[in-house]
């Protein structure tokens, strides 16, 4: 009685239609792990695709305005670049640097007694890159306004030096005027890098 | 007037073909057109997707070749950076350089005469003569005035056979 009452419930209209619901959500599942999902990813794909090379191609854009600007500058300064190929040459000059040294000397009217130049080596220069310290130590005697404005007249130089130490020593007293020794060490520089 | 629709007939059973016909009919029938749908629309995407792509691409490479032409005058901005900056770096060097030299040289009163002055990096001796000690003095606390002093202090003071004041004054400059 039990088990007809129970076959009875399974034929009824109720479960039929929940059978069928059942099935239509099984396959429509099916349907969308199998098919609808895989070509939404390659869908969703594409446009991740497109959006990253939109994002690269705007970055790109970006950069090439930069380097337009950067090209311009680059033009407005071209005239007076040579004031730093000047300041820091690509490569030591060394005559450049004894003939600015002796220049300012002959302006002041003073005596070069000694000019050392050292701290280049030009074959192991060549793999470092960036600044290459050359250091020039100098004595000179004069009095105290043709030292100072020697000095001066170095530093104002279009080639950079900088003076690490000086050493100015009272010799002796010649007509009334102070005679001074000064023993300068200063730096100078040039880039290394080739461009 | 009502009317009845009778059947006397005996309901027919249903088969599984029969069954599978209904669901087909009723229910697959909307499985299958929304993944038409969803797939038709998808290929239609995918072309004007593939068309952007592709246009975008072409852009790229483009861009990519101009910025390779491009690229000796980066190197060129770059040089030219890296100059102004050291310059510039040097430059400023040399200013405090001179800013404290041409400090001590003008503070120096006319009383006192300067035997030795040494510069070396942060440390500056001055050896010297004075009539007075009040000139030496005055010298000392001039010095410290400076901002770019760190530390002046007289060593010594001697009194040597000209009736003069023989002094040695050491400055610490602040790091420039």
């Amino acid at each position: 009685m039990k088990t007809r009452i129970n076959i009875q419930s399974i034929k009824s209209q109720d479960v039929k239609d929940y059978s069928y619901a059942i099935l239509f959500f099984v396959i429509s599942a099916f349907f969308a792990f199998a098919i609808i999902k895989p070509v939404l990813s390659v869908a969703i794909s594409l446009q991740k695709e497109a959006d990253e090379l939109k994002t690269i191609n705007e970055t790109y854009e970006k950069n090439i305005s930069k380097i337009l600007e950067l090209q311009s500058d680059l033009e407005s300064i071209r005239e007076k670049k040579y004031l730093l190929e000047k300041a820091l040459p690509n490569k030591p000059h060394l005559q450049e640097v004894i003939n600015d040294i002796q220049q300012a000397a002959r302006e002041e009217k003073i005596l070069i007694q000694i000019l050392g130049i050292q701290g280049t080596n030009l074959k192991n220069s060549q793999n470092i890159n960036g600044l290459i310290t050359i250091s020039a130590q100098l004595n000179i005697k004069g009095n105290f306004t043709q030292v100072n404005r020697f000095i001066h007249n170095v530093s104002g130089q279009k080639r950079i030096k900088k003076i690490i130490s000086v050493k100015m020593i009272q010799d002796k007293i010649v007509d009334g005027d102070d005679n001074l020794n000064l023993s300068m060490i200063m730096e100078v520089y040039y880039n290394n890098n080739e461009l | 007037m009502n009317s009845y629709n009778i059947n006397l007939l005996p309901k027919k059973k249903k088969q599984l073909t029969d069954k599978l016909f209904y669901f087909l009919l009723h229910y697959f029938r909307y499985i299958i057109v929304i993944t038409m749908n969803v797939v038709i629309s998808v290929f239609f995407y995918r072309f004007s997707q593939d068309q952007k792509i592709i246009d975008l691409n072409e852009a790229f490479k483009q861009k990519q070749e101009i910025l390779l032409l491009t690229l000796p005058q980066l190197e060129e901005a770059e040089a030219v950076e890296f100059k102004t900056k050291e310059i510039r770096k040097l430059l400023t060097y040399q200013d405090d350089f001179f800013k404290k030299f041409d400090y001590i040289l003008s503070i120096t009163p006319s009383d006192i005469r300067i035997t030795n002055l040494s510069i070396d990096k942060d440390i500056v001796l001055i050896q010297g003569s004075a009539e007075s000690l009040i000139s030496i003095r005055s010298f000392n606390k001039r010095l410290r005035q400076f901002d770019g002093l760190s530390y002046s202090q007289i060593k010594s003071i001697d009194k040597n056979s000209t009736d003069e004041f023989d002094f040695y004054i050491e400055i610490i400059l602040s790091k420039i």
